[in-house]
């Protein structure tokens, strides 16, 4: 998998500071979460555990929309698939979430992204924009990362490399690529026939790398609100 | 500097264009209507052994255009790193190494190699970027000029370099040397 191995989670994790809602695919934090990462008790503030989890739902969907405003349109579904698959992400969410609660404590909070008004002596439409949904401090966190970046940095396309053609070759005849007799035929990773689910390319220091180009798409098709049972 | 500046032989000059030599016939007195023959001395042809192209890897180019020093762009995971390392590819059939010649580990061949790739590097995060929106469906933003490409049709390949930082410093070095060489009975490639 083209996210490093060491960072790629194989289905959004859920645990004691993290729900997944699989019909935005988004994290949503748990109160618990909030009140062991950010010392914040949100059951004080709204009253009852479904109201201060109702509130935390609606922030994810702010949050998420925020950090998806940075990408080009184009490739928003592949930082979806990113936010949901990385460890990385899941830690910068949460000081993100922690962040964004002690942001709502004070005047309004992501709520005046909501606002407008008028100035009625200039006949002026005032908007604060999505500007005013996280904090300035928030604001920075997210440039600090990948989040903040116009296009992902990682390839999310799955990726296998190869020493030699020969092992090569292999994988493709295991893999139903081609057949044992193409294989037979093939001297040069040039000759290998071109298919538009993979792109196969030589490493300058020796060796192939072979790129999964279906990837997303696989995982577009896994996602349960398309297929009912995805796993994301 | 050991290098093999082509030559024929040790009786041929080097001019800027095919052009510019056949613009002088024009001068009855210009070398052009003239052959000349040199008697003595006459020295032997002094061929010497072609220059191996090295490896160059990912490393190599970072070290030298480090403001791409990326996330692990020299990690297959990244996003560039299949276009990096075809463009090097590209970069050193387009340098030619016997040109620059292979002192100190073919720093300056590296170097070269290493200009030449970021040029189109920084031209490729631009268009990748689309900050203004242009190549999808979604409405367009307005213009900030710092931020899009200069678009003009470029004149000659030293145009098309001058496009960008790493385009000068390609151009600065190589620019000279290749405007200057021959391979073969025709000059250098896009260098004219």
């Amino acid at each position: 998998m083209a996210i490093p191995s060491y960072d790629f989670l194989e289905k959004p994790l859920v645990d004691d500071f993290f729900d997944y809602d699989y019909d935005l695919s988004i994290y949503v934090p748990k109160v618990e979460g909030i009140k062991a990462n950010a010392f914040v008790d949100l059951t004080k503030r709204w009253g009852s555990r479904d109201n201060a989890q109702a509130y935390l739902y609606l922030l994810a969907q702010v949050v998420n929309e925020v950090i998806l405003s940075y990408k080009n349109q184009k490739y928003r579904l592949e930082m979806k698939y990113y936010l949901s698959h990385s460890i990385e992400a899941r830690i910068e969410l949460m000081n993100l979430f922690s962040d964004s609660v002690w942001y709502n404590r004070r005047d309004g909070g992501f709520m005046m992204a909501y606002n407008s008004g008028a100035n009625l002596n200039q006949g002026k439409l005032i908007e604060f924009g999505i500007d005013k949904a996280l904090s300035s401090v928030a604001k920075q966190m997210i440039e600090n990362t990948i989040f903040g970046t116009r296009h992902l940095k990682y390839d999310i396309n799955t990726k296998e490399t190869f020493e030699d053609l020969d092992s090569l070759k292999t994988y493709l005849v295991e893999n139903n690529y081609i057949t044992q007799e193409e294989s037979d035929e093939i001297e040069n990773y040039t000759e290998i026939p071109s298919n538009p689910k993979y792109y196969i390319t030589q490493k300058l220091d020796g060796g192939y790398v072979f790129t999964y180009l279906d990837t997303l798409k696989d995982a577009k098709a896994n996602m349960r609100r398309y297929s009912g049972t995805g796993d994301w | 500097m050991a290098s093999n500046f082509p030559t024929y032989d040790n009786n041929t000059f080097g001019i800027d264009s095919f052009n510019q030599y056949t613009l002088s016939a024009f001068n009855p007195y210009g070398l052009y209507h003239y052959t000349v023959t040199i008697v003595s001395p006459v020295y032997p042809d002094g061929q010497t052994e072609l220059i191996e192209t090295p490896t160059i890897t990912v490393e190599d180019f970072i070290f030298w255009a480090g403001n791409f020093r990326d996330i692990k762009i020299d990690s297959e995971d990244h996003f560039m790193y299949q276009l990096v390392n075809e463009m090097i590819k590209i970069a050193k059939t387009y340098i030619d190494v016997n040109l620059i010649g292979d002192d100190n580990n073919y720093s300056q061949y590296k170097r070269l190699v290493s200009y030449y790739v970021a040029h189109y590097l920084e031209m490729h995060y631009q268009l990748l970027k689309d900050e203004s929106d242009r190549d999808t469906f979604s409405k367009e933003k307005a213009q900030v000029e710092e931020k899009t490409i200069q678009m003009n049709v470029p004149d000659g390949a030293k145009a098309d370099f001058m496009r960008t930082t790493w385009g000068v410093l390609f151009w600065s070095a190589y620019g000279m040397i290749a405007k200057y060489a021959f391979q073969s009975e025709y000059s250098t490639w896009g260098a004219i």
